[in-house]
């Protein structure tokens, strides 16, 4: 029945607050830099000054975030049954888990490379402004990570994309840079007016915004007749995937990503690939999983195939025409472009191995795995855009010729990441494409659908790639050096290189260190809160209720998103 | 059922679209119609119409348009809250003056941007 939104009247307690200091420090800290800019340093500074003290600003409270956040996984921090007692965190909207909280220190992490790089280079007269948008682009991302209801899903991820809108089409006097933002925003809008109405159709549905309750309602209606007609569910899911399609780049909704990727600002371009796309994996395996897992296949009740073969469709088609777009391009940028786009594609692999995986845990894990050590490469290969672009004045894949023997370091460093996005072993790219390839075919105990042609095709698919991915190595190594390799590296480019590289190497030479903190966190991520046991006090006013209408008490013992059931097709 | 607490939106919504839909069919039947050029031409105010309805607004319009918006929402939130002040308690008090400290800044940005010098 339905759950009506009611207004806390208390306070949240102090290990609220402290769970949410990482995301409060942020954008206290993005308003913090703001007024700095335009109070004190504007109008008095040269430019270049200005930047160079707002970037040590920002990177000082993007650190002191991750201190934070690393500091709540800290045995004894939080105690354990604070962290199991409190599905009524903030109301309900949140969760307060081992997922958010290890999730949460890699969003900062991607955080702070993406400032250190932004450092390196003044591409902005709106210095104040870009370190802010940077600030709140995360607490978005981090909010939507821990979303456990709709309207906190949606709010947050338009926090983040409509900053990223803005910081795409930061860079002075750049048309491209407008131009793309203008795209993206155009697409976006779109993409999320979509998603917004999915997200209504379900909650028309079921009558409630909260994923557990929703995935509950839904299990309810499998055997309770008329919840919904099939055709809603079906428009429902479709307008829910659309949104989410567009957030990870998937095939028919990509058309933004070429030009956004090489039109925004190379940090930005570092961000969204790496950020945002990580946020938008696991907000969308969230939904898949609480909310919709009822809907993974066709049980009769729904008029759509079920978003397990929905999404091995689209992984497929994402990555063959990533991976053949990518092939013929000479913009380093435009490669790198198409080639996200098809590594979207084996994500949803991966996202559909969870849908029917007998281990989906592991299977989450693995997902986790391949978004952290692919953001990460993410991060190196386009600190090495940004160098081309700043530095040298071009993204040609040609003016990377013999970078190798002049400048052997982050050359080496490029190599590695390179290798590791082909899925060589024994880098952390190929790590992750074999866990979650491993998951798709281990198709669970009900025989039901077996994903070999989808990972036939992901397979074939990274032999298509190490073609343009060798052609970047070719250049590298192979050729003689053009005139602009002369140009040294900033140290932010060497940093974020080593650093990406150094993981790289380390997770996938001891792929556990990284997998099994993941698969903890991926044990809490499917894991949804029990029905809200009213256990808060309320306050003398009495405005507080329970926030569930006491009219159904049968919600209990229900296992969300349930194994697909056996209809084998 | 769901569906029965959104029958008085939805009765709302027919009835707001009969107040608008409803006297211009009325009058399209009922009124007599005789025009003349007089009759004819742009009505503002009464006053004579000048030049074009299709000119350029200036850019700079669009930055009073969102301070406008801001504030136009922070008075649809400030005023409920004022009218249920007391039921509400700290937590809205401290909710709201939070609301309230961002619009702030954004005023604050605003003003020292020179958003709000009219060139």
């Amino acid at each position: 029945m339905p759950t009506v939104p009611v207004i806390p009247s208390v306070w949240p307690s102090s290990s609220e607050w402290f769970f949410l200091s990482p995301v409060l420090l942020m954008a206290f800290w993005g308003v913090l830099v703001l007024m700095l800019d335009v109070l004190v340093l504007r109008n008095r500074t040269l430019l270049s000054t200005r930047a160079k003290w707002l970037g040590l600003t920002s990177l000082v409270g993007a650190l002191a975030a991750l201190g934070l956040a690393v500091g709540l996984l800290w045995p004894g921090v939080l105690a354990t049954d604070v962290l199991s007692a409190n599905e009524e965190f903030f109301n309900g909207t949140i969760a307060f888990d081992a997922a958010s909280a290890l999730l949460q220190v890699v969003g900062i992490g991607f955080l702070v490379l993406v400032i250190g790089l932004s450092m390196t280079w003044v591409f902005t007269n709106e210095q104040g402004e870009y370190y802010a948008l940077l600030f709140w682009s995360a607490v978005g991302m981090i909010l939507m990570i821990e979303a456990e209801e709709f309207m906190t899903l949606f709010v947050a991820l338009e926090t983040m994309t409509i900053s990223i809108y803005i910081l795409t089409g930061l860079e002075t006097g750049s048309k491209r840079s407008s131009e793309a933002a203008l795209k993206y925003l155009i697409y976006g809008s779109a993409a999320s007016a979509l998603f917004l109405f999915g997200l209504s159709w379900v909650y028309g549905l079921t009558g409630t915004t909260r994923l557990a309750a929703v995935g509950r309602a839904l299990v309810e209606s499998r055997t309770v007749e008329g919840i919904g007609g099939q055709w809603t569910s079906g428009l429902a899911l479709l307008l829910v995937l659309a949104g989410f399609g567009f957030k990870v780049a998937s095939v028919p909704f990509h058309q933004w990503t070429p030009d956004v990727y090489e039109g925004a600002p190379a940090p930005v371009t570092a961000w969204i690939a790496s950020g945002s796309k990580f946020a938008s994996f696991i907000a969308m395996i969230k939904v898949l999983m609480l909310a919709l897992g009822t809907w993974s296949v066709d049980t009769g009740h729904l008029q759509s195939p079920g978003w397990v073969v929905i999404l091995s469709i689209l992984a497929a088609v994402s990555m063959t025409y990533g991976n053949l777009a990518a092939l013929g391009q000479q913009n380093f940028k435009r490669m790198l472009a198409y080639s996200s786009i098809a590594h979207s594609g084996y994500l949803l692999v991966g996202v559909v191995a969870i849908g029917v995986s007998s281990q989906r845990t592991e299977a989450t894990g693995a997902v986790l795995y391949y978004l952290c050590t692919y953001g990460l490469a993410t991060l190196g290969t386009f600190a090495v855009a940004a160098w081309l672009a700043h530095d040298v004045g071009s993204d040609q894949i040609d003016d990377l010729n013999g970078l190798g023997f002049r400048r052997p370091v982050p050359a080496f460093c490029l190599a590695i990441l390179l290798l590791s996005l082909i899925g060589v072993p024994p880098l952390a790219g190929f790590f992750g494409k074999m866990l979650m390839f491993m998951e798709a075919l281990n198709a669970g105990g009900n025989g039901g659908i077996a994903l070999t042609w989808l990972v036939v095709v992901a397979l074939l698919n990274s032999v298509v790639s190490a073609f343009y991915y060798v052609r970047v190595l070719k250049a590298l190594y192979l050729r003689q050096p053009g005139p602009a390799i002369g140009k040294s590296f900033p140290s932010g480019v060497i940093w974020t290189l080593v650093i990406a590289a150094v993981a790289t190497v380390g997770f996938g030479l001891n792929p556990t260190a990284l997998l099994d903190p993941l698969g903890g966190a991926g044990i809490s991520l499917l894991t949804s809160p029990e029905p809200a046991s009213s256990g808060r006090p309320v306050d003398s006013n009495g405005i507080t209720q329970s926030a569930t209408v006491p009219e159904n008490p049968a919600q209990t013992q229900v296992p969300v998103a349930p194994a697909p059931s056996a209809s084998a097709r | 059922m769901i569906l029965s607490r959104y029958l008085f939106i939805g009765m709302l919504l027919l009835f707001a679209i009969g107040f608008a839909v409803a006297p211009l069919v009325l009058i399209r039947i009922i009124a007599p119609r005789r025009p003349t050029p007089h009759k004819g031409q742009t009505v503002e105010c009464g006053l004579e119409t000048q030049g074009e309805t299709w000119i350029r607004f200036r850019l700079q319009y669009y930055i009073f348009a969102l301070l406008f918006v801001v504030f136009d929402v922070e008075t649809v939130f400030l005023y409920p809250w004022a009218a249920s002040y007391v039921s509400l308690g700290w937590y809205a008090f401290v909710e709201m003056m939070v609301f309230l400290a961002m619009l702030t800044v954004g005023l604050v940005y605003a003003w020292a941007i020179g958003a709000l010098k009219w060139q």
